[in-house]
């Protein structure tokens, strides 16, 4: 029981090329920034956007392959896809709405209202099966529409930003009630986000999309130890660097950073904030890596304070608001920063 | 709003304006006899024609309902060469005089005409018959439901349907489950207007169907019948129209009128 499928598909500004796998209890989530063609990807999966190029298969069953000229309809397929904002069908009540993909498949009025009422119970939403979607909050909504594409036991269940249409109060809940349900659910999943915090807390694999390409793939612990590419770094906090590898640290075009590695040639280099230290005055003492910067901007990020420092070498600090007020640290004030070389990972590209 | 005295010179045409429309509806109310008007609207002939229009006037809805949401859906939802010009078709029988309508379909159905011909060999005749004035009806009134479901169906947001689709349901179950539900008053409102425009019909009617009391003469045709012999009773008609008109109204105020507060 696998899903594995290559992805192609050009509409518009979007040119597409993605191979995904997962395996039978395996999450995965894809993350990217905005129009990378994460939704894109999970649309094509579902049927909803005919491939150019690819195949699809789902336990060794091909639902869609181009140049074999297969394609099977949305509705026959395996597949189950939760959107965005819900889209429950307004005109019905929660039960009906549960209970429509086995109507579908011809279940009985009957048993299919039972059923879905039972689907309503796990959800949390016993009480709440006459109500009508206009009538629910948005984190009932999910509850109802992740009860709705469960209840067909498809083999591979598709989340496309489940959380983004509901307030933060709920996102904890829902992001609870989603891993007891998912844990229970043998398929495979994929979930589409944005935010990389929703993936580590879900996700088992993570694929990185960005303009239609897998900038990287792997275990959650592999990419968030190892960014290889700016947004992933970014939306991590962490300092990433790209450049050569040499026996005293990595070269980026003259400037360099000094290491401790045994990586050589074409690499990245990431270092956390919280790894920088900042100065009023050029600092004594061992650390490889120091230089005068300039705070750029200050950013309070709950009990920690991210300064974006311009200079040589580009980065930003996490220090605690104390450190700020000793500092004296203001935008475009002077500041000596320093990184031991201990602190600055390497590794081959 | 300003709050400044609008100027006369455009106010007295907007009365003008306005009183031609009311100044007709009070000639009419006025002359309601409304002590006999329960005797008048039960009498033999009026009552005749009156459910001769329901009858023809529903029969046309369920026709242009059969026919035109398909037309509609068609139009919305797919693509083909010539579509701009099938929907400048749709909409002709709304701006043709609807006498010409008449005399078209006279000339296609009737003895002689080539589907007259061809539905003869059916068994089926029918220019003055009940169902030539369903025909008349619906040729004039249906443009008004394609209309109506067309733009329904362009603001429906198809996602429900792919919803429907990544669900399990088939293209017909689609339609029926979930497309049709999302347009409910889009339909309504379409239907509502089809229906009074039928209810209405005068020209391709009488030009096409005749004027044979109970089996054509429909509401309109009686009214005009009626106005040289039976002043009270075309009266006693016209008011009947004039409510359905003002209910349809009242009914789709919301989509008229609402904006507006």
């Amino acid at each position: 029981m696998t899903l594995e499928a290559l992805v192609g598909v050009r509409i518009g500004a979007l040119d597409l090329q993605a191979t995904v796998s997962a395996q039978p209890g395996e999450l995965v989530a894809i993350v990217g920034p905005n129009g990378a063609g994460k939704t894109t990807l999970l649309r094509a999966l579902a049927g909803l956007v005919r491939l150019h190029s690819g195949r699809v298969a789902v336990d060794g069953q091909v639902i869609e392959d181009v140049e074999g000229r297969i394609s099977t309809s949305p509705e026959r397929r395996p597949i189950a896809l939760m959107f965005q904002d819900g889209l429950l069908f307004p005109y019905l009540t929660a039960t009906q709405n549960v209970a429509f993909g086995l109507r579908a498949r011809g279940v009985p009025k009957r048993s299919a209202t039972e059923r879905a009422d039972a689907w309503l119970a796990r959800v949390g939403l016993a009480d709440r099966g006459s109500s009508r979607p206009a009538q629910l909050s948005g984190g009932e909504r999910q509850r109802v529409a992740l009860a709705r594409a469960l209840i067909t036991e498809p083999r591979l269940l598709l989340l496309d930003e489940p959380f983004a249409s509901v307030d933060a109060s709920a996102r904890v809940d829902l992001r609870h009630l989603l891993r007891d349900q998912l844990s229970l659910y043998s398929g495979m999943r994929l979930l589409v986000t944005h935010d990389p915090l929703e993936a580590m807390a879900l996700a088992d694999r993570v694929i990185v999309l960005e303009q239609g390409r897998v900038a990287q793939s792997g275990l959650i612990t592999e990419v968030t130890a190892r960014p290889r590419s700016p947004w992933v770094a970014t939306m991590l906090g962490l300092n990433l660097f790209r450049g050569v590898a040499t026996a005293t640290g990595l070269d980026m075009a003259g400037t360099t950073i000094a290491a401790l590695s045994d990586v050589r040639g074409q690499a990245f280099a990431v270092v956390h904030p919280r790894a920088i230290a900042l100065h009023r005055s050029r600092p004594e003492g061992s650390p490889r890596n120091v230089w005068r910067g300039e705070a750029e901007s200050l950013d309070r990020d709950r009990d920690r304070v991210r300064v974006s420092i311009a200079g040589p070498i580009p980065v930003v600090a996490e220090v605690t608001p104390a450190a700020v007020a000793e500092l004296g640290l203001g935008v475009g004030g002077a500041v000596w920063v320093s990184v031991k070389a201990t602190e600055v990972q390497v590794y081959a590209e | 709003m300003t709050g400044r005295r609008p100027p006369l010179l455009l106010l007295i045409p907007a009365a003008g304006a306005l009183a031609l429309i009311l100044v007709p509806l009070a000639g009419l109310l006025g002359h309601v006899p409304w002590t006999t008007l329960l005797t008048q609207i039960t009498s033999n002939q009026v009552g005749s024609a009156l459910l001769l229009s329901l009858e023809c006037s529903l029969l046309a809805v369920a026709v242009a309902l059969v026919l035109g949401v398909p037309l509609a859906w068609t139009l919305a939802r797919t693509s083909f060469p010539g579509k701009a010009l099938v929907r400048a078709l749709v909409t002709l029988p709304m701006v043709l005089p609807p006498v010409v309508g008449g005399v078209a379909l006279l000339l296609a159905f009737g003895a002689h005409g080539f589907a007259g011909q061809a539905l003869a060999h059916l068994g089926i005749t029918l220019p003055f018959t009940t169902a030539g004035a369903v025909v008349a009806e619906t040729f004039v009134a249906m443009p008004f439901l394609i209309i109506a479901v067309e733009a329904g169906l362009r603001q429906a947001d198809e996602r429900y349907e792919e919803a429907a689709a990544t669900l399990g349901a088939a293209p017909w179950m689609r339609f029926w489950r979930v497309t049709l539900p999302l347009i409910a008053p889009s339909l309504a409102a379409g239907a509502a207007l089809t229906w009074a425009r039928a209810l209405g019909e005068f020209g391709a009617t009488i030009t096409f169907a005749g004027n044979l009391p109970g089996t054509t003469q429909t509401m309109p045709l009686a009214v005009y019948v009626a106005l040289e012999s039976d002043t009270d009773g075309a009266i006693a008609l016209s008011l009947v129209l004039l409510v359905v008109s003002l209910g349809v109204l009242i009914g789709l105020r919301h989509r008229w009128l609402g904006a507006t507060g």
